[in-house]
């Protein structure tokens, strides 16, 4: 697996793929804000955001690309890991806990499971539209990877629920919104002919 | 100076200043990284409190420039004190002083008019410069305040260039009133800062109203955070919670109903429009 510095600078050009602006120096300044803060969820994530993200709408895209780029979910490092600066992180800090000021950035008050829950899947939603309209099979991919690691843990895998499964893994990043929204904007693109 | 955000969080805390852990993260690494800490967010969130508790904990004076429409170098820079040099014309005249001589003594640093900006790069001593609502002054002084914030140096015609001794602690806010630059942008270290939890703003108003009950700084606390959600002309801000908790106490109310706030909203809300609308469709009250 990558160094860290490789990471974060892969991870700086998928944000410009998503159209958040990075210069050079931004890339420069997050590298060294992280080695000043270290790894801990709550020194890095801010680090990142505080040095790459300028407008305050870039938020909840960088919010998911940096949850899917950095593995924030999983509980447990994937293989291909095995060596990865992160993969400590991931055992110990990185337990999906968010900081209180992440949820606050967007709607201040008492924090629920289900709201936060509901913020995940808002989120994704809008990165499978990207990825859908974009034609972004790097992207779709790691959603997939994203979906599959959230329904892990809590069920039984076997052939008789794969249904159910794959169905529980679509909705956890937002499938059916994202695909309204596809489908109506062809529709709509459509309608524009007759 | 600090070593690390833990220490900042802290050190926020002994000036009731209560703050998340990436708050102080983010402006640990913005002292660390040497840039501006350009802070958004709603009005009335702190982002003028977080400068002066960051100057009172580090000991630094604190130099305010605050922004406005219309604000040029004279007003933000220096400006030479046009009166004391004619004063001194005149008397230099009656001595029979030739120009040359004149020029020399006029265009010194007594005549000189130190502004926010210029007062901040010439102190003896480290400082905080809080350049306050950065988002209300226009463009070109947004790209001066720009090489500014590049170079920590200015050039004074008449005088010289003048090198900051101390780079300054520069904290800008921005109330989001217009876009402003990229290139400002850029330059900084970003935080949006933006209304306290409901556990943050609970802790601030037991610390800031002492003597109030527990249970009504709850219900108090509990009804601000309902109202921010719907969409008024000024939503609450952390002062106002505060006003109105300590109207509260002062009369004594244990309970909160419709009565109670139809006689104390003045004091949370600023538009009759918003008071209206909170009473006909606001949390529900007894």
């Amino acid at each position: 697996m990558k160094p860290l510095e490789e990471r974060i600078i892969d991870f700086c050009h998928r944000l410009r793929r998503f159209r958040i602006n990075v210069t050079h120096s931004q890339i420069v300044d997050a590298l060294r804000a992280v080695s000043l803060v270290g790894l801990e969820y709550d020194d890095f994530y801010p680090a990142l955001a505080c040095t790459l993200v300028k407008e305050k709408t870039d938020l909840p895209i960088f919010h998911s690309l940096f949850r899917i780029y950095f593995n924030v979910k999983s509980k447990k490092a994937p293989e291909e890991d095995s060596g990865d600066p992160f993969e400590d992180v991931n055992n110990d800090g990185y337990d999906g806990r968010e900081s209180g000021r992440v949820e606050a950035g967007k709607a201040p008050g008492v924090v629920t499971e289900q709201r936060m829950k509901s913020r995940i899947e808002g989120e994704s939603y809008v990165l499978l539209i990207k990825a859908v309209r974009e034609g972004d099979y790097d992207m779709l991919q790691e959603l997939a990877h994203q979906a599959v690691q959230n329904i892990k843990g809590n069920q039984q895998f076997g052939i008789d629920n794969a249904r159910e499964l794959v169905k529980r893994a679509q909705n956890s990043i937002g499938w059916e919104k994202a695909m309204d929204e596809v489908f109506e904007g062809i529709l709509s693109s459509r309608a524009m002919f007759f | 100076m600090f070593s690390s955000p833990e220490e900042i969080r802290s050190r926020f805390a002994q000036h009731n200043f209560i703050v998340d852990r990436s708050v102080s993260t983010v402006v640990y690494l913005a002292i660390k990284l040497g840039r501006p800490l350009l802070v958004e967010g709603p009005a009335g969130v702190g982002k003028t409190e977080l400068a002066r508790v960051l100057s009172l904990i580090s000991s630094r004076e604190l130099i305010r420039l605050q922004c406005y429409e219309g604000l040029d170098e004279s007003k933000s820079l220096y400006e030479w004190n046009y009166q004391k040099q004619l004063l001194r014309i005149y008397m230099d005249q009656s001595q029979h002083k030739s120009w040359e001589e004149i020029q020399e003594t006029i265009y010194t640093r007594e005549f000189l008019l130190q502004r926010p900006l210029l007062k901040a790069l010439m102190a003896e001593d480290k400082t905080v410069l809080l350049i306050d609502e950065v988002d209300k002054s226009d463009e070109e002084f947004e790209s001066f305040l720009l090489e500014i914030l590049s170079d920590y140096q200015i050039s004074i015609p008449e005088l010289a260039t003048i090198s900051a001794r101390h780079i300054p602690i520069v904290v800008l806010t921005s109330n989001n009133f217009r876009e402003f630059g990229d290139a400002l942008k850029r330059r900084c270290i970003h935080l949006y800062l933006d209304y306290p939890t409901f556990e943050q703003e609970l802790k601030i108003v037991g610390l800031k109203v002492p003597g109030i009950q527990q249970d009504l700084a709850q219900k108090i606390v509990e009804f601000v955070q309902a109202i921010r959600q719907i969409k008024l002309k000024k939503a609450p801000s952390i002062a106002e919670t505060l006003n109105w908790a300590e109207a509260l106490l002062a009369l004594d109310v244990t309970e909160l109903d419709s009565e109670v706030f139809q006689n104390t909203a003045g004091v949370l809300l600023k538009y009759k429009s918003d008071i209206e609308q909170i009473a006909a469709q606001g949390p529900h009250l007894s």
